[in-house]
């Protein structure tokens, strides 16, 4: 029943560097010009797989639509699917879907230089869910995915979960013994999911890779059970394809699979967030958002145009600099679109400075990029 | 592209703020003592506080004043540190007389917001041109006397001479072609069908242009704005016909510039002029070079009323597609 045995990850061999030390899963670190194949591929192997179990597929809606009211931006796929769930029409076997999601906790400490991010704003993400019934099932599922579409070997997949949630344990127990299992390591908060809706949560065990080097584990997963007070209302499977492919290749981090090149010189601290606050940027523009108006999704991407500016001016990149590296992002992320916004991007960063040089009642995050543009303008 | 570089940016004005009345074309003293009344109190109820250059009401053959009239009023605002921005009485014929007189360097050492229409559109593009400032295209002093159908005018100018933020521009509910300074009782509102989505595609880049001929009257002259990287305006009154405005815009396009306009603004056109859609269309299409960039007319620009303003040297965005037109004022 499976289409297993044709793997796109694997099978599309030409993606896989022939030079260098290879790590724990075969591979080795690719290159920026492969970063899309590779996130695209594992997304279509994710596709593949979840269509050839009978999983129906669902369409993917823009980041900034506002589908669900309860976050500015859409931050998982779930905010598509909670009204199959909730009206309980979850399809037998299940509906899967690929999401480009957008969280934004970064933004708030985007100008501390002693804040590193993990993870970036934008990343894609796959998921699926289940009817309640099918709750063994789909984590045998997803176990399958994992070691027969990407090849894990079991050893390099742990499972971090709750003593107490014990339909959890059950489901993993079935397929994995106790040395992949990691009970009660984090608080419970861990393993607990908020949706946003009254009376629904989600109680979660994290699906984590080995490291590249052999060494720990960084979750990629994830697979959840909603419920409410009154009974289960599915289970839902979620996997990061750029956590998933920076455990697998050996990346620096999750943003080398959306990379933003000419960035690799500057400044440690502000790297990440500078390319952060490019790929964000450009993915929400892309969407038809502008950074001006009342609605706090468009103040959010002027804060993060906002920082760009203040990201330049450290790392003393002119902005026509920034408009080519920003370019060339979006025409390497986006090969195949008509739409080009980084010099609207660029218009907009630049009105801001105009303004923010002139404009005396400032916030303190503008003045410190105030402070950011006039040392550069010095220099 | 290559996006807005050394941009002046005047300090946007408040209630409270000076504003200076100067006549760069015609005079102060066409204007009928009602009109002016109007406009004083329109101007200092919404909380502005008014004065006049030395000689607005210098009235010659041409119903304007001599060109060291008109040049010392100018400067005597930009160099007034009680004066926060200017406003010309009215449109004309002649502003591009006072060009080579004016003291650039003094400008640009003082910015102000400089708002007027038409005639003045030669004043804002040389200005541009010689400085980097941005100027409004925009109501005349004498354009406050308006008693009715004015809002969607005021409304713009606050959002582009008094705040900071982006916008998008959006077309009015209803627009007028009376000539509403005869009897502000007697006028008649035709609603707005929206903009003219005449080529789509999406641009960006900087305002320059207004009214066509005295835009062209620039041409090959070290106050010609450059077109690079440009989103051109483009408007009318009623002494052209479609014929006129077609050479006009040859003209413009046969600019060794002209390849650098990233996206076409037209204004909506007044009665008399004759123009319609398919007429203006027809236009567009018999020139090549205008295939593959946006073209939105109908814009409440110009000699209609009510009016947006233009930031001539500010920046702008245009998305046409699917039969939807957006403008979006990014700097200004």
């Amino acid at each position: 029943m499976n289409n297993i045995e044709n793997p796109n990850f694997v099978a599309k061999k030409d993606l896989h560097e022939k030079t260098g030390e290879r790590n724990i899963y075969g591979k080795e670190k690719f290159s920026p010009e492969k970063a899309k194949e590779h996130v695209e591929s594992i997304i279509d192997d994710f596709k593949d797989y979840y269509s050839s179990l009978g999983y129906r597929e669902e369409n993917p809606v823009l980041i900034s639509s506002g589908v669900d009211s309860t976050v500015r931006f859409v931050g998982s796929q779930i905010s598509v699917l909670k009204p199959y769930f909730l009206e309980k029409r979850v399809p037998t076997p299940g509906i899967f879907m690929r999401q480009d999601c957008v969280r934004t906790k970064n933004i708030n400490r985007f100008l501390d230089e002693d804040f590193m991010p993990a993870w970036g704003s934008y990343f894609p993400n796959m998921g699926a869910i289940a009817p309640p019934e099918r709750i063994f099932e789909g984590c045998q599922n997803t176990f399958d995915f994992f070691e027969k579409k990407l090849q894990i070997d079991p050893e390099n997949i742990l499972i971090r979960i709750s003593s107490t949630d014990q339909d959890l344990i059950d489901a993993c127990r079935k397929r994995y013994g106790d040395r992949n299992l990691e009970i009660d390591s984090r608080d419970i908060s861990y393993y607990r999911h908020k949706l946003g809706i009254d009376g629904v949560r989600g109680r979660n065990c994290n699906i984590a890779l080995r490291n590249s080097d052999g060494e720990g584990f960084s979750d990629v997963g994830n697979l959840i059970i909603i419920e409410n007070s009154e009974s289960k209302l599915c289970l839902e499977m979620s996997i990061g394809p750029s956590t998933s492919l920076k455990q697998i290749f050996g990346l620096d981090h999750v943003q080398d699979c959306n990379p933003v090149v000419g960035l690799e010189s500057v400044d440690k601290k502000f790297r990440r967030k500078f390319e952060d606050s490019i790929i964000t940027s450009t993915v929400l523009m892309r969407e038809g958002l502008r950074p001006f108006g009342q609605h706090n999704r468009n103040r959010i991407l002027k804060r993060y145009i906002q920082s760009m500016s203040y990201f330049r001016s450290r790392c003393a990149i002119k902005t026509e600099e920034l408009l080519k590296i920003i370019s060339d992002f979006e025409n390497r992320e986006f090969p195949k679109s008509d739409i080009n916004v980084s010099g609207v991007m660029v218009e907009f960063l630049e009105a801001f400075e105009n303004e923010i040089v002139s404009k005396k009642d400032l916030t303190e995050e503008q003045q410190k990029i105030k402070s950011a543009l006039l040392l550069l303008n010095k220099k | 592209m290559n996006s807005i570089r050394n941009t002046i940016k005047p300090l946007k004005i408040k209630k409270g703020s000076h504003i200076r009345i100067v006549a760069p074309a015609r005079s102060m003293g066409i204007l009928s003592n009602d009109s002016r009344k109007a406009a004083i109190d329109r101007l200092e109820k919404f909380g502005f506080k008014l004065s006049f250059g030395k000689h607005v009401e210098e009235v010659d053959e041409f119903n304007s004043s001599s060109i060291e009239s008109r040049i010392e009023d100018i400067h005597d605002a930009f160099d007034d540190n009680n004066v926060d921005a200017i406003l010309t009485v009215i449109g004309g014929y002649n502003s591009n007389q006072l060009l080579q007189y004016i003291d650039y360097d003094l400008i640009a050492r003082n910015p102000k917001i400089i708002c007027g229409f038409s005639d003045i559109t030669s004043l804002s593009n040389a200005i541009l041109a010689k400085t980097g400032m941005i100027t409004y295209l925009g109501p005349h002093f004498s354009s406050w006397a308006m008693k009715h159908g004015l809002d969607y005018s005021i409304d713009n100018f606050i959002k582009c001479c008094m705040e900071e933020n982006a916008y998008q521009l959006l077309s009015s509910s209803e627009w007028s072609d009376d000539p509403w300074y005869i009897d502000q009782e007697k006028r008649e509102f035709i609603p707005n069908e929206g903009y003219w989505d005449l080529n789509h595609g999406h641009a960006v880049g900087r305002i320059v242009g207004g009214h066509v001929r005295c835009l062209n009257a620039l041409q090959g002259t070290e106050y010609w704005p450059m077109l690079d990287d440009s989103i051109l305006i483009l408007e009318e009154d009623e002494e052209i016909k479609p014929a006129h405005f077609d050479r006009q815009l040859q003209s413009l396009i046969h600019q060794s510039d002209f390849k650098g306009v990233q996206g076409i603004l037209i204004g909506r056109f007044q009665k008399e002029t004759k123009m319609d859609r398919n007429l203006l269309e027809k236009i567009i299409n018999t020139k090549k070079e205008l295939q593959n960039i946006p073209i939105v007319a109908n814009v409440d620009v110009g000699h209609t009323t009510p009016q947006a303003i233009m930031p001539i040297g500010g920046s702008m965005e245009i998305i046409v597609e699917d039969g939807n037109a957006k403008i979006l004022i990014i700097e200004h």
